[in-house]
């Protein structure tokens, strides 16, 4: 199933499997020469923590858009044959995972050529991260998947929601010209911790906050258990909704 | 083996239909008015294994919701279902076909979508290519197939599959003559491996023909229940 998404997803596009990396990049390039003016002169490493940025917001944006299709677009399967309704949406985490992994290719051939060190302990940290990040598309993903069969708009709004948290995280700006007092309200969002933790462990080879990693880590775990609850609950009688 | 007991099954029909958070947001103290429509009441059964059972009804009377609460897709409101042994449903060939994929490729999305092992899959290609008769057009696309070709081809993956209960929605009317016939052939083979089947279909041939017992379903009720003859000869009596 995964592989069947993969391959028709861009089979169908001149330039294939190229897009993947694309966009995101052209995203980054765009971006990168609106904002360097703005914000390079402060941060040296402006370029790196921007790719990063981008690259792991985009992760959560389409694992989530892809998690709420995910019952929506298999119905004619769903309806027929009888099999674990969650493999639909592991389904859709690993496709998304897939670009993420096609992505950080590119970052990491941008970071060698950067003359950042390699530091051992950044690599499990931002391992950790990842899957962070995996864990929470994939608990909002069990939410949305289902709500969308009942509230057709919902793409809609998730839409809003994803431009919201694109400019609520620092991706584009960077922390440094938030007033200090409002980091504790910025941090409130695990996105911002994960992206700006993992900047600092693989970019600038620092410490990551290890409290608010251990929030993180609980809200995730609670969110996709409570997720996979609501789906395994729901899920049963989803099939009359279509 | 299957055993049935007292199932019943009900859908809500809205009057207006309300999916979208804006359409909730503005009738909120309106109540959503829905009719009840009761697809199956108390339908009870047994099937023994190796028995084949035929399904007949005229449309609407709930054959189909009755497939479909076997293979765990609804769940019934009340009632109990007791299935021993692998079940496959067939309520529609060639499930999850992709129109933008070669054949090679939906035969094994096809074969895996039924329950079968990739391996499994792989052991069986050579056997499903070559009952749906299209080794030349095996890397084509499946939407330059003829529709004929699709069905053939997925009816040649059904077929396939192992499994010790299957459940067939109007699957048996596939093909030219020469296929049928291979058709006809590959259902005496699970006859004499002591398959279970449930047969739905409107063609009282093929029910005589292949069934042990035949249920006659008529809104929801099982009407009658016996013999494939008797029940036809009586269904034909109403019917025609």
């Amino acid at each position: 199933m995964v592989a069947t998404d993969f391959k028709l997803r861009y089979q169908n596009s001149v330039l294939g499997i190229i897009w993947v990396i694309l966009k995101p990049f052209l995203l980054f390039l765009i971006l990168y020469l609106v904002f360097s003016f703005l914000f390079g002169q402060k941060d040296p490493n402006y370029k790196l923590n921007l790719l990063l940025g981008i690259i792991l917001i985009n992760y959560f944006q389409e694992g989530t858009t892809l998690g709420l299709y995910s019952l929506f677009s298999r119905a004619n399967v769903l309806l027929k044959v009888n099999f674990p309704r969650e493999i639909a949406l592991y389904s859709s985490l690993a496709q998304a995972s897939i670009s993420l992994f096609f992505n950080l290719l590119v970052f990491a051939i941008f970071w060698l050529f950067s003359p950042t060190p390699l530091h051992l302990f950044s690599l499990p940290f931002f391992l950790l991260y990842l899957v962070l990040l995996a864990l929470i598309i994939q608990g909002l993903g069990f939410f949305l998947s289902i709500l969308y069969i009942k509230f057709r708009d919902l793409s809609s709004i998730w839409e809003v929601v994803n431009s919201l948290v694109f400019f609520a995280t620092p991706v584009i700006y960077p922390l440094s010209i938030i007033p200090e007092k409002y980091h504790n309200l910025v941090f409130l969002n695990p996105l911002a911790v994960i992206i700006h933790n993992s900047r600092e462990v693989l970019i600038k080879g620092a410490m990551p906050d290890l409290l608010r990693t251990g929030i993180t880590l609980l809200l995730a775990l609670l969110l996709f258990s409570l997720g996979l609850l609501f789906f395994r609950k729901k899920v049963k009688k989803i099939a009359e909704e279509f | 083996m299957i055993r049935v007991e007292n199932v019943s099954k009900t859908f809500k029909i809205p009057h207006e239909k309300r999916e979208t958070f804006r359409e909730h947001l503005f009738s909120f103290f309106r109540p959503l008015e829905y009719e009840k429509f009761q697809a199956l009441k108390n339908v009870s059964f047994e099937i023994k294994k190796g028995e084949w059972l035929g399904i007949i009804g005229p449309n609407g009377s709930g054959k189909s919701t009755l497939l479909k609460i076997l293979a765990g897709i609804y769940l019934p409101d009340s009632g109990k279902i007791e299935i021993n042994g692998k079940l496959v449903p067939f309520l529609e060939l060639g499930v999850g076909f992709n129109m933008e994929l070669s054949a090679r490729d939906n035969i094994f999305l096809n074969g895996i979508i039924l329950g079968m092992t990739k391996k499994e899959v792989e052991e069986k290609f050579d056997q499903i290519v070559q009952f749906a008769e299209i080794e030349r057009f095996l890397d084509t696309k499946l939407k330059n197939f003829s529709s004929g070709m699709q069905v053939r081809l997925a009816f040649s993956i059904a077929i396939q599959v192992e499994s010790d209960i299957y459940l067939l929605d109007e699957v048996l009317a596939v093909g030219d003559a020469a296929f049928q016939k291979k058709c006809q052939e590959e259902f005496r083979e699970m006859n004499k491996e002591g398959k279970t089947v449930l047969l739905v279909s409107h063609d009282m041939e093929a029910i005589k023909k292949w069934c042990n017992r035949t249920v006659w379903l008529e809104q929801g009720e099982i009407k009658s229940i016996g013999s494939p003859h008797e029940t036809i000869i009586k269904y034909g009596k109403v019917y025609e």
